[in-house]
């Protein structure tokens, strides 16, 4: 899921004819000062992080004067919401609110339909709202096929409990042209909390957009880059991964950072490592292996599918190139691809990444295979000589998770008890 | 003389065939021959390594990239094939890191 920004989903959702408040981005206080003062006071200032509750975290400040802009501009650059760094404010002209609506378009797995999601008791506080009375709350499928006519809005407001004729006005195009941008950019969610209903007319004073991973090539001019769904802006390594599996279906290279700055490994302990799994069920478990010996994979990665070699060379650089790893962990589930591609594809990026001691590297790696070619994939190390490396271990089909985690346990520690767990020389033939 | 082709994922694979007639074990064609959908590189006449399907059937995927010719040349032939694939970012990557004291383990 790629997750816009609320000034990107308010900008599509401008194009798609709902009205928007007045704003501009701003990196910096100058900027937002200009802003305010082209489109006059009073303002909201209100920091663009891909995250919910934003509000009461503080992350939406007004203002009156100049001054004032300026205050709250400094104060939210630099912050952190949730986690995330404030980058970038929007500052819009602050709306007179006379009531607040949700409105939402998202896809429902149970009916495999689109559902429109109402209430006009909506807000901030949409949540809490439909958890101690959800009757307010309306939702009607759409046929996809349909589509969402004028006269079907019409009938979703009317049946909206405490909707009255002004609202079904109102609503109406604001809600056929939401289901559209749902539609046009591939959306997930496209969600207005709250849609503000002002004197001059309803205004989205929020926007939530999700849009599809896999139809994000069919939507260029939003400029949006693939990556994995973590609930937090993507790291430059993995957007650097997310380019991997674009123009080749192949099998796949999931990639996340689990800790981009070691900060956690270290509040915990443990030993950084990286690692690679084929499978997901695989992964969980080799991770709950490692985690108790004292080892965190710094990543996530899942290389299955069948993913040709050099998706496998791409991706192992792209693992092997997070700072302060102690290690290398590869494992593969019973796997049906052909491992041998695999093996080729890491073979191929470690000799790339260690030209002087061709392929052998200088912190502990092991390498486990296990299915279809596990044999010829074992083969390849040995042809290409790493497997004379004392850092390098492989094991077969005729272990588990657990074998292969205290295995990478021996390795290591024989590998610290050498060269003091600093990795050497990486042109050095240990 | 080089042999040059592009490939599904974006990258290319040159080979410098001026070695190849001297070339014993023809390992290049030896292992694609063993990859599906069939061999994508085969030997001429002339001893050297030529596409057996069109460019465009190989950029279209035919050619499976396992990378098989670029490994076996090198430890079997002689060494003439090189892959280069795209991975934007990640030279920007591992420089930016360097410089903030957060360089890869393979940089040391």
């Amino acid at each position: 899921m790629a997750r816009l920004y609320e000034y990107q989903g308010k900008e599509l959702l401008r194009r798609m004819g709902i009205p928007v408040p007045r704003g501009g981005l701003a990196r910096n206080q100058i900027e937002a000062a200009r802003i305010a003062e082209e489109m006059g006071f009073p303002v909201a200032v209100k920091a663009q992080v891909l995250t919910g509750g934003r509000g009461k975290a503080g992350g939406i400040r007004f203002a009156a004067t100049t001054e004032q802009v300026r205050t709250a501009t400094c104060a939210l650059l630099g912050e952190t919401i949730h986690g995330l760094p404030v980058e970038a404010v929007l500052v819009e002209r602050r709306l007179t609110i006379q009531r607040e609506a949700y409105l939402a378009v998202t896809a429902d797995p149970s009916c495999r339909q689109p559902v429109v999601l109402l209430s006009l008791q909506g807000g901030v506080e949409i949540e809490a709202t439909a958890a101690q009375d959800p009757a307010p709350t309306f939702q009607a499928a759409i046929n996809i096929l349909e589509g969402l006519p004028d006269h079907v809005a019409r009938n979703i407001i009317r049946r909206t409990p405490r909707a009255t004729s002004a609202d079904i006005q109102s609503l109406t195009p604001v809600l056929c042209n939401l289901y559209r941008a749902y539609r046009r950019y591939d959306g997930k969610l496209v969600e207005i909390n709250p849609l503000a209903l002002t004197p001059e007319g309803p205004v989205a004073a929020d926007a939530r957009v999700d849009i599809d991973d896999d139809a994000i090539w069919r939507q260029p001019e939003l400029g949006l880059r693939v990556t994995e769904e973590t609930g937090r802006a993507p790291t430059p390594l993995e957007i650097i991964a997310g380019s991997i599996d674009q123009g080749d279906h192949r099998g796949t290279a999931h990639f996340i950072q689990l800790d981009p700055d070691g900060a956690l490994t270290r509040g915990l302990g443990k030993i950084p490592i990286a690692f690679d799994c084929v499978g997901t069920g695989a992964s969980l478990t080799a991770m709950d292996e490692l985690v108790p010996l004292g080892y965190y994979p710094v990543n996530f990665a899942d290389t299955s599918g069948n993913p040709s070699a050099s998706k496998m060379y791409r991706i192992t650089k792209v693992i092997l190139s997070q700072p302060n790893i102690q290690g290398y962990l590869f494992l593969s589930c019973i796997s049906s691809q052909q491992l041998d591609n695999t093996a080729r594809g890491i073979v191929a990026a470690l000799k790339e990444l260690y030209p002087a001691s061709r392929g052998k590297p200088n912190i502990p790696m092991l390498f486990t295979f296990r299915g279809a070619f596990d044999q010829e994939a074992i083969q390849v190390f040995h042809d290409h000589g790493l497997t004379e490396s004392p850092w390098v271990k492989l094991l077969g089909r005729d272990v588990d998770e657990r074998d292969a985690a205290w295995a990478f346990r021996d390795l290591h520690q024989r590998w610290c008890n050498a060269t003091g767990g600093v990795p050497g020389d990486a042109g050095r033939t240990v | 003389m080089t042999l040059a082709f592009e490939v599904l994922s974006g990258g290319s694979i040159t080979v410098d065939t001026t070695a190849c007639p001297t070339c014993e074990s023809k390992a290049c064609a030896t292992v694609c021959a063993a990859q599906s959908p069939g061999p994508v590189l085969v030997i001429g006449d002339d001893g050297r390594p030529r596409l057996k399907p069109t460019l465009a059937e190989v950029k279209r995927g035919v050619c499976t990239e396992c990378l098989g010719c670029l490994l076996d040349c090198e430890i079997r032939g002689k060494n003439v094939v090189r892959f280069h694939v795209p991975l934007p970012g990640l030279e920007a990557f591992v420089a930016n890191g360097e410089a903030a004291g957060r360089a890869p383990v393979y940089r040391n």
